[in-house]
């Protein structure tokens, strides 16, 4: 009876014990730079806390599954797939397709909501550009890794994203400031 | 201002950033696990979960009371019943302990586990069948078999092997998907050379990738696959005597079972074992364990799973209830777990799931 469902994730595993490859690069991948990974997956969770299993999770995985590191992108970029479908699988049950963009908010609504409310307004990419840049601080290269697109579109969108939040918070801001003069 | 400015944005984002917390290698290595081995037998181990959790509290309710029973009433007990939970002390284990899976065949009544169906046929003849309960029905069918064994002669395996062959459609891997009277299911039939896989419904089984495109399946196809399953439940309406190399039906008993633990949603193994008896963390602690996940429609939920002898899960039962640990028969088995907060949750549970001949 070999019938049972089984998780998507379990599919690449092999065991620790034989592996040698990267599991010094992910600790340090991950000593490293834990906290932007917490702060962005925070945005995708909505809370730091359930952001910190996700990252947890995410780099468990990722050691488990080192034969899906092909090496020919950033071991980074490979983390940050692998967290981004962790985050969507805690929200719900469902896997995040190879071209969706998870949805990325505030974790805080209350603070600073005028620059809140321009940013929610972005299209999911570029929203999701802009935290990549702001929250994760990854290159233009590494974003374009992590979305799967390439580095000009990432430029592209960052440039559209940077017009828009322009154009919103120039706005809403000015005309906060001339009702508060 | 028609852009804004980078300095701006990473000023307002810092200011939007929440407080990290801390982090934690040791846990990932924990999650991602150590030596280990029987993936196979790990997968089988999660055959019930991904529908248990949806009726687990209902289960509660159907706590099956077995009180202290004598030796005598144990051992009919075993004879004429399948085994839900442990065995009694005493009970010999079928053997041998591995066999060559012939034939592997699994059929969903409902979209849930009540009602499902599977039988496994070995070379050596060994036939081991199991229905879950429906505990929505009230005559026979509402209680669960336990696993049932029975014994074929060699020309017993080759009929049944010849009447999945007469559904024409083992021929090559099939995938289908639900309809036509059918829920989900799957067979496994060995070739010459290798296990040939027909699937049908919303599940993903262990060697069949989760992505295979999926047809819907023609009214003959279903035809055909029911018939199989009405056959293959009482296969001694139509078998001959010289089939059977002993047609009386026993309980299975297995030779070792995989115990399976889980905190819920992204609880790591340290804080599982830490949520157990001391003495059954320790016990688990010195147990290799084979680590994974698996979704239900409330998420997706890491697990783990040791694979320990029958005395060695006697010992582990003992220390549980000693320590006063809730525990359940259900429809599918012993379970321990402590309630969490939620009304959907458990805070953790832990599971004997019967190994099988194919999977040692």
């Amino acid at each position: 009876m070999t019938s049972r469902r089984l998780d998507k994730g379990f599919a690449g595993y092999r065991t620790l014990m034989n592996m040698g490859g990267i599991d010094s690069d992910l600790e340090e991948l991950y000593r490293r730079r834990q906290g932007a990974f917490q702060v962005m997956l925070a945005s995708v969770t909505g809370s730091v806390e359930s952001a910190r299993d996700v990252v947890q999770e995410a780099f468990a995985q990722a050691l488990r599954d080192q034969n899906g590191f092909r090496g020919d992108g950033s071991l980074e970029a490979w983390v940050w797939r692998i967290a981004f479908r962790v985050a969507v699988g805690s929200n719900g049950s469902r896997e995040l397709s190879v071209d969706e963009v998870p949805e990325v908010a505030f974790v805080d609504k209350n603070a600073d909501p005028t620059f809140a409310a321009a940013v929610r307004e972005l299209p999911p990419q570029r929203r999701m550009a802009i935290f990549l840049r702001y929250f994760a601080d990854l290159s233009y290269a590494e974003i374009g890794e992590t979305l799967g697109i390439a580095e000009g579109t990432v430029a592209a969108t960052l440039s559209q994203a940077h017009r828009q939040l322009g154009a919103a918070l120039s706005t809403n801001e000015v005309s906060t400031n001339e009702v508060m003069a | 201002m028609s852009t804004y400015d980078d300095t701006l944005l990473v000023a307002r984002f810092a200011a939007l950033a929440p407080e990290p917390l801390t982090g934690d290698w040791e846990d990932i290595l924990d999650r991602a696990g150590r030596a280990r081995k029987g993936r196979q037998r790990f997968a089988d181990s999660l055959q019930s979960r991904r529908r248990r959790h949806l009726v687990v509290l209902a289960a509660v309710v159907l706590v099956v009371v077995v009180g202290a029973a004598s030796a005598l009433a144990v051992r009919a007990y075993v004879l004429h019943q399948g085994i839900v939970g442990l065995p009694p002390v005493g009970a010999a284990p079928s053997t041998p302990k591995s066999g060559e899976l012939v034939l592997g065949f699994t059929f969903g009544h409902t979209f849930g586990d009540p009602g499902r169906f599977r039988v496994s046929v070995y070379a050596d003849g060994r036939l081991i069948s199991e229905r879950v309960g429906d505990s929505d029905r009230t005559d026979e069918y509402r209680n669960s078999t336990g696993l049932l064994e029975r014994r074929l002669t060699p020309e017993g395996v080759e009929l049944v092997r010849a009447e999945v062959i007469s559904t024409g459609l083992v021929d090559h891997d099939l995938h289908l998907t639900s309809g036509e009277g059918l829920y989900f299911g799957q067979i496994a039939f060995r070739t010459e050379d290798r296990l040939v896989h027909v699937t049908w419904g919303d599940v993903t089984w262990d060697n069949v990738d989760p992505d295979v495109p999926r047809r819907s399946p023609t009214p003959e196809q279903a035809s055909a696959l029911i018939r199989l399953d009405a056959r293959l439940a009482d296969p001694a309406s139509w078998l001959p005597a010289s089939a059977w190399e002993d047609p009386d039906t026993k309980a299975y008993v297995p030779s070792g079972y995989s115990v399976c633990y889980e905190g819920g949603q992204g609880v790591g193994l340290s804080r599982v074992l830490a949520l157990l008896p001391p003495a059954a963390e320790n016990m688990l602690r010195a147990q290799e364990n084979t680590p994974g996940t698996y979704t239900n429609l409330r998420g997706r939920f890491p697990i783990w799973c040791s694979e320990l002898t029958n005395e060695e899960a006697r010992a582990l039962e003992r220390i549980l209830d000693a320590a006063g640990v809730n525990s359940w028969k259900d429809l599918f088995g012993l379970t321990y777990g402590a309630p969490g907060p939620g009304p959907d949750a458990t805070e953790f549970s832990l599971t004997f799931n019967p190994i099988l001949p194919d999977q040692r």
